[in-house]
């Protein structure tokens, strides 16, 4: 991030040499100048009273700085926190308690989780408030219909029994019907810091309707071949442990679909899940993202809490991988879901996540904006 | 209470394994630096709360994912003060505006700018600093996490997160500064930081 302010030139006594502005002290201090400007700075500051006075100045704040302490938390935020982790426990967490480490995990579990409380995907959805350009008419009714609600209630969106109300499976349900589909690519690549904005653009002329591509037809997808059944065809797979379908043909899926249990996945048969097209290339999904593969409800579901609005759904997944070398440790092409979704305020862009497999709130790997030509 | 207090990995285990209590135990310990760290971040109450609701129930499910290579309370800061930004960055918030663009609003006596009214100074000029740079200079100067790990938790370079604690304290000075008659000299102040009572924060 560089300074938005001009250089420094400040007092009336200036001799013809720049002063140093705050910011090159701050820089001076960190190591951030290059090193001629280093010891020109510093000779500076041994004969300008005005720069050292500045340079206390500096001091003195980060002092300040490592002078504070924690702060109380309030009353009612301490409460509130008690009581979402209390519902949170109540409602058990499958993924914590019930699957046996290493097990396929249940690929309901994460819409069970939320509809307890509200993901990243609503609370940002509340103040963002437009929905994604790929959104139907019924989808806009929905939002509107949910920011209704939580306005009504002044605020208190967090009281537990209107979180039910707001959940996500039921706004899923109104929102997202069979006009809106995800359409998952996989192209084997790599994405990088750099390369992101470039490969993004691509990546959505790529996508093309399933209908009139080719190469849909030869690449069935387990679990969505009927639209309106893939949240319970993928949740019912991961959760009677058959986790191994991830690059089988699509063959069985509709009679593996149609003998599914009820029982095994009660929330996902009752909530339709949005459609799931067809993968577009044969490249393969990294086993770290099988899951989100095999299940559009576990897909779905990680997409939402990172979509900009309420209820958008991505216009385009690529199962692809992720590196940068200059993060800390360095990351080297991990497994990532590359989620593009329409940038709710700029038509000509798009909002990138790339997120790891884990996809909670840690797996963020980066978040960008991208334009778009069109 | 003859009991030794268990350790943050301990309660954290415990959680994983099923125990119903640990995990709130474990946020009761560290609630109020979490809370300091989201508020300074975002700036208002209310997000520091949606924030820090999010992340404390994203750590409570990927707890098993916790792999014991950094404290916990490194791991919950990596958490809250992602979703902190996320919600930032998802809203574009604005930093608040220095007081010069609203005159109405009463300035901070100068010649109260010393010993603690520093530091609430310093707390009402993190206010305006973009949460990118806040979250940085908290994590950094006030709870005195190193460079190295906040780059890790930011997922971004060391030089990012110098830079940004750069550019955070030299706003912080120049707020401070103008607030300060011995520094200022006689000066007016070019900026002006909102009264510290606004920001609804006590000391604990």
């Amino acid at each position: 991030m560089s300074s938005d302010r001009p250089p420094f030139h400040e007092g009336p006594a200036d001799t013809g040499q720049d002063h140093l502005s705050m910011d090159e002290i701050a820089d001076l201090d960190e190591g951030l100048l290059a090193p001629e400007r280093t010891s020109a700075a510093r000779a500076h500051l041994q004969r300008c009273d005005e720069c050292s006075a500045r340079a206390r100045a500096l001091a003195d704040t980060t002092a300040a700085l490592r002078g504070l302490g924690p702060i109380s938390m309030p009353t009612d935020v301490a409460q509130r926190l008690e009581t979402a982790i209390a519902a949170e426990s109540e409602a058990g967490s499958p993924r914590l308690h019930a699957v046996p480490s290493g097990a396929p995990e249940p690929a309901i579990a994460r819409g069970q989780a939320t509809t307890v409380v509200p993901d990243l995907g609503e609370v940002r959805a509340r103040r963002t408030g437009r929905p994604s350009l790929a959104a139907s008419a019924a989808a806009v009714v929905a939002i509107l219909a949910i920011s209704a609600i939580v306005i009504g209630h002044g605020g208190g969106h967090h009281n537990p029994s209107l979180q039910g109300a707001n959940a996500p499976g039921q706004t899923l349900n109104g929102a997202v019907g069979a006009s809106q589909s995800v359409r998952p690519v996989s192209t084997g690549r790599t994405y990088t810091p750099t390369n992101l904005a470039s490969l993004v653009p691509g990546l959505l002329e790529q996508q093309t309707p399933a209908s009139g591509g080719s190469t849909a037809a030869g690449l069935p997808v387990p679990g969505a071949s009927s639209p309106d059944r893939v949240g319970a065809a993928g949740a019912g797979t991961a959760a009677s442990g058959a986790g191994t379908t991830s690059a089988g043909t699509g063959a069985a899926t509709n009679k593996h679909n149609g003998t599914q249990p009820s029982g095994s996945a009660p929330t996902a048969a009752a909530v339709p899940r949005t459609q799931f097209a067809p993968l577009t290339t044969s490249a393969t999904v990294p086993s770290a993202l099988a899951r989100y593969r095999t299940s559009g409800a576990a897909l779905i579901d990680c997409a939402q809490r990172f979509a900009p609005t309420l209820g958008a759904v991505p216009e385009v997944v690529d199962f692809g991988r992720w590196t940068n070398k200059t993060a800390s440790p360095p990351i080297r092409h991990e497994p990532a879901l590359i989620l593009v979704f329409a940038d709710p305020v700029n038509s000509g862009a798009v909002d990138v996540d790339v997120v790891a497999a884990g996809c909670d709130n840690a797996s963020l790997l980066t978040y960008k904006q991208v334009s778009v030509p069109g | 209470m003859s009991d030794v207090p268990l350790g943050d990995a301990d309660l954290l285990a415990r959680h994983v394994d099923g125990d119903p209590d640990a995990f709130a135990e474990l946020v009761r310990r560290h609630r109020d630096r979490l809370w300091a760290v989201a508020l300074r971040t975002l700036h208002n109450q209310d997000d520091a709360a949606d924030a820090l609701q999010d992340a404390l129930l994203s750590a409570y499910r990927g707890a098993a994912g916790f792999r014991g290579g950094s404290a916990v309370t490194t791991w919950l800061h990596r958490i809250v003060v992602n979703a902190c930004l996320d919600l930032a960055r998802r809203r574009s918030v604005r930093p608040t505006q220095p007081l010069h663009d609203n005159p109405d609003s009463a300035p901070t006596a100068p010649d109260a700018i010393a010993g603690r009214e520093t530091s609430l100074a310093v707390t009402a000029a993190l206010r305006t600093l973009p949460a990118e740079q806040a979250a940085a200079v908290v994590l950094v100067d006030v709870e005195g996490f190193s460079v190295n790990e906040v780059a890790e938790m930011l997922n971004v370079p060391t030089g990012t997160v110098k830079s940004r604690c750069a550019r955070a304290r030299a706003r912080l000075a120049d707020q401070l500064r103008d607030l300060d008659p011995r520094r200022s000299g006689n000066e007016p102040p070019a900026q002006r930081v909102q009264s510290p009572a606004q920001y609804g924060e006590e000391h604990a």
